[in-house]
């Protein structure tokens, strides 16, 4: 059977063309192929061209082969599987993991959009001080010194 | 594969991106209402007090219901740990809950946990009550003592009140009441979604087919219903010297119930069976009106200084090996994380 090939196009107009397999991770691609009726290039308006990249790249380790293409991919076992989403999300900084993210939720890719989720919540937030998530996070005090002495105290600290 | 895509794909993560492929920067508190759920869902509950000092935008995700729906629908429920104390003169029932310290200080010795006090109101009725049963992700206060008025607070009544914690906001409601007004000496047991609640009761109550005596609160349709006196007290209250005392425990899709008789009650059929008075429903009965828990059916019992626990098919009783004892004199022993009792 010969394979059968997709073509993306990310908001910044780059091409990507990948096997059917590789597209239909998503569950969002099939409702626009269908939409647009043909072998067309899909338009991804929400996705800019090196986060695509990157969707692309773990949609390819993850799609579940059928005949090995020869690639380091086909004979992945779960441990390697999870070894390399860890090495995949820890290469990315801050900005790229939340534009994945939306990417994620958009292209609707569960176990991207569940890898990414658990990433954030692992790295940014889970451990941290109320200091460190701010600073982590790049978030301002949004409380006067007020507001912020009246939370802390409505959240009492028994037992130090 | 086309070698365009592959080369893309390949070479765009080490390079650094061009300006015109560079994605917007954006901020977490720009994501998506739904996105960000998702992702505060996956933090362990125990950090949600030091989220909300965060900002006020976290603080209100904490609160609301749609991170709880969230959890739920991610299977990520947690268990977590409740404590409950009372000082004599003290009107308040003080609440506390397993947390994160806020501020990471590690030094002289701290664990980073503490018991971060719940707010509790004063007078939710009823006042006092260590009947407590949890039932999902609510902890049901029912019955016990309510004060006659706030002057003279340490004057209690029996109270057929049901106050409801609800452990995701931390707020409390007031069930249905009882029909019948019980003291904190009732037994309360939850099975298959509905809390059958005994005694405590005036000693009137014990005898003569009283159908109050016990009764079942549906959790589902918050409705009290009646179910069969098991009529487990034989001797008339002129001929006690301490007063009538029921213990209760849910085993097997069964209800176990003592008193001075023991009986077990099978729900789908209304139905009460006596129980022989032998020694092994004799320690039963012991450890129903001691500090016990049910685990995945099994019966756990604290005696004394052994942890216990109850092999049915065997009817017998075993102990606790290599356990790490950490115990006051008045020991409770509550069901905590599905693998640990504490005591």
């Amino acid at each position: 059977m010969s394979k059968k090939n997709i073509v993306l196009k990310s908001s910044n107009g780059i091409i990507f063309e990948v096997e059917e397999a590789v597209a239909l991770q998503s569950e969002t691609i099939p409702y626009m192929i269908e939409d647009d009726c043909a072998n067309d290039t899909i338009p991804l308006a929400n996705v800019t061209g090196d986060i695509l990249a990157l969707v692309i790249e773990y949609c390819k380790k993850h799609v579940v082969v059928a005949d090995g293409d020869g690639g380091g991919s086909s004979s992945s076992s779960q441990e390697d599987l999870k070894n390399w989403d860890a090495q995949f999300m820890n290469d990315l900084d801050q900005s790229k993991i939340f534009n994945l993210l939306l990417a994620a939720d958009f292209l609707n890719i569960k176990t991207l959009f569940d890898l990414t989720c658990q990433f954030v919540a692992d790295t940014m937030i889970k451990g941290k001080s109320v200091e460190e998530v701010r600073r982590t996070l790049n978030i301002e005090k949004d409380y006067t010194s007020e507001e912020e002495a009246k939370a802390r105290q409505e959240n009492e600290w028994a037992f130090k | 594969m086309s070698s365009k895509a592959r080369s893309s794909a390949a070479t765009k993560k080490k390079k650094k991106p061009s300006p015109a492929t560079e994605p917007t920067s954006i901020s977490i508190l720009s994501l998506p209402n739904d996105v960000l759920l998702n992702c505060l869902a996956r933090v362990p509950i125990l950090y949600y007090p030091i989220l909300s000092l965060v900002s006020k935008t976290f603080r209100s995700m904490i609160a609301s219901s749609e991170l709880y729906e969230t959890r739920s629908r991610l299977n990520r429920t947690e268990k977590r740990l409740y404590l409950c104390i009372y000082f004599p003169l003290d009107p308040v029932t003080r609440w506390f809950t397993l947390c994160r310290l806020p501020d990471r200080n590690l030094t002289n010795k701290s664990s980073g946990y503490l018991m971060q006090e719940i707010p509790s109101p004063k007078y939710i009725s009823p006042e006092r009550s260590s009947t407590l049963v949890a039932v999902g992700s609510n902890v049901y206060k029912i019955g016990g003592a309510d004060i006659e008025d706030r002057y003279t607070f340490w004057k209690r009544v029996h109270s057929s009140s049901v106050a409801v914690l609800d452990c995701r906001s931390h707020t409390w409601r007031n069930a249905p009441s009882m029909r019948m007004k019980r003291s904190s000496s009732s037994t309360a047991s939850l099975l298959d979604g509905k809390i059958y609640v005994a005694g405590g009761c005036k000693d009137k109550y014990v005898h003569h087919n009283s159908p109050d005596w016990i009764e079942a609160f549906d959790t589902v349709t918050q409705t009290w219903g009646s179910v069969k006196n098991p009529r487990v007290f034989e001797l008339h209250h002129e001929f006690r010297d301490k007063p009538f005392v029921a213990g209760s425990f849910p085993l097997e899709g069964k209800l176990y119930m003592f008193g001075d008789t023991f009986a077990v009650y099978h729900p789908e059929e209304d139905r009460w069976d006596d129980l022989r008075y032998d020694y092994s429903n004799y320690r039963m009965s012991w450890g129903a009106r001691s500090s016990h828990c049910v685990i995945d059916d099994v019966l756990y019992f604290w005696n004394s200084r052994v942890l216990e626990w109850y092999d049915i098919k065997a009817s017998l009783w075993k102990e606790v090996k290599d356990l790490e004892i950490l115990y006051g004199p008045l020991a409770q022993a509550v069901f905590y994380d599905r693998v640990k009792l504490v005591i």
